[in-house]
């Protein structure tokens, strides 16, 4: 099986992810943070070593590792525990569905107004839109760092400074751009970051993080969940402390312990490494693709400036989920239709029918980037008969 | 005879854990009595008491909040 369907989880993990995983569960299974006995100690320093390696990732403490189900959960916990009633809300317009929808069901609970500032163009073009959309209640701002379609990369930093001027609470969806971009939240001024554990830190599913900035406390006062949190256990409610105060219920250790054997392994390897490499299979994809009259390719000028894993296409006269059963069958991963982020589609033509995409990973190589474009030739071709 | 560094949670305990074991400190994490707190479940951190004194030095150098000391 080929497979180009890291966007949407990377498949294969490193070997040392799966025994991590493996490991942890035989021998450090007990239940972290309850209770002293040998075991959940072990699990314990497991989630600990994680939210260490995590914290020097990402510029941040390790009480600020916030472990969460996946990047959904922590954008919801981070736009929900931050929200106030009455608040201005703005959004990038190719966001995903993780940041939409809760925006939008605040909306329809009166909680909130948002609207949607334009994500073409370079920095200054984005920061003047967002500069139009500003109110004077305008609260917070949740966008993603990079496009799961399209090679779009927001200008994180130069959000991040424009908020923090303002007091306004910024959230960052970093699903795509978590192990293949430099991301430091004390220097770009995030409050919140959102990310994956299967993803680009190649962990395994069922575990994601929050990772909270210094200034977090400004903005996160609510908790998203309640319950057992193995901590002042006395008390109705939950501590006032991170990562306690967002963490209810039983954490995964062995996940846990293997998005930090995922973590360790990109630093050996070099994210500059990774980018590279994902970059350059993307580009002769490309290439094999701009060949080709049938194959239409989106936003092509982009990739120009160099740094994406994914790549966007359809065949004339193909539906785009037709062209993924086709290399389905020729023992391809792909993904099509509208990979959950419909406003992106809007925005680039492709709503409804979508388009497919391919997004690379560290492992795939320049001879499954052959095989692929000769398939989607193939297809083409029969297509044009 | 030993003495128990109390701690609020158990990433926190884990923290002072660490920075005493890398000053070649001995030291165990274990639960503690919730009496003892006021507040319910807590950790703390299990020293020899002739040391107790200097491990608490290491944790306020590096800014460890910990709780109170107490002799078992």
């Amino acid at each position: 099986m080929i497979y180009f369907d890291n966007a949407a989880t990377t498949w294969p993990k490193p070997d040392i992810v799966y025994y991590t995983a493996d490991t942890v569960a035989k021998r450090h299974g007990g239940n972290a943070g309850r209770g002293g006995n040998a075991m959940a100690v072990a699990a314990a320093e497991e989630i600990y070593n994680c939210r260490c390696a995590l914290a020097s990732f990402f510029g941040a403490q390790p009480e600020n590792i916030i472990f969460t189900l996946n990047t959904t959960y922590a954008i919801n916990m981070a736009i929900k525990s931050s929200v106030r009633q009455g608040s201005h809300i703005l959004i990038s317009d190719i966001e995903h569905n993780s940041v939409l929808r809760p925006i939008i069901e605040l909306t329809k609970r009166g909680v909130i107004t948002y609207d949607i500032f334009d994500s073409s163009g370079d920095a200054d073009n984005v920061m003047e839109s967002i500069r139009r959309h500003i109110r004077s209640n305008t609260r917070m701002i949740v966008c993603t760092h990079m496009s799961n379609i399209v090679p779009v990369t927001l200008p994180i930093a130069k959000i991040g400074s424009f908020c923090r001027d303002r007091g306004i609470c910024f959230i960052v969806d970093a699903a795509q751009s978590a192990g293949f971009l430099d991301i430091n939240v004390e220097e770009m001024k995030i409050d919140a970051l959102c990310i994956p554990g299967h993803k680009g830190l190649y962990g395994m599913q069922g575990c994601g993080a929050l990772v909270l900035g210094d200034n977090a406390g400004e903005y996160f006062k609510r908790t998203f969940i309640e319950g057992g949190s193995g901590s002042d256990s006395s008390l109705p409610h939950m501590p006032e402390y991170t990562p306690d105060r967002y963490e209810a219920g039983t954490m995964p250790a062995h996940t846990i312990a293997a998005l930090r054997a995922g973590v360790e392994w990109i630093n050996t390897r070099g994210i500059s490494d990774i980018r590279q490499h994902e970059t350059s299979i993307c580009t002769d994809i490309i290439k094999r693709l701009k060949k080709n009259p049938n194959v239409k390719l989106y936003y092509e000028d982009s990739y120009d400036d160099g740094t994406y894993n994914i790549v966007l296409f359809n065949i004339k006269g193909i539906p785009p989920t037709e062209v993924s059963t086709l290399l389905n069958e020729r023992g391809i991963c792909v993904r099509a239709g509208l990979h959950c982020a419909p406003m992106a589609h809007k925005k680039i033509g492709t709503y409804p029918e979508g388009a497919v995409r391919i997004s690379c990973g560290v492992f795939n190589t320049e001879r499954e980037a052959i095989r692929l474009t000769n398939e989607i030739k193939r297809i083409a071709d029969m297509s044009a008969k | 005879m030993r003495c128990i560094i109390t701690f609020r949670s158990m990433t926190t305990a884990l923290a002072g854990s660490r920075i005493l074991s890398e000053s070649s400190f001995p030291n165990r994490v274990k639960d503690i009595p919730p009496e003892l707190t006021g507040r319910g479940c807590a950790y703390g951190l299990e020293v020899m008491c002739h040391q107790a004194e200097q491990a608490i030095s290491i944790l306020e150098r590096n800014k460890i909040k910990y709780g109170k000391l107490i002799k078992v």
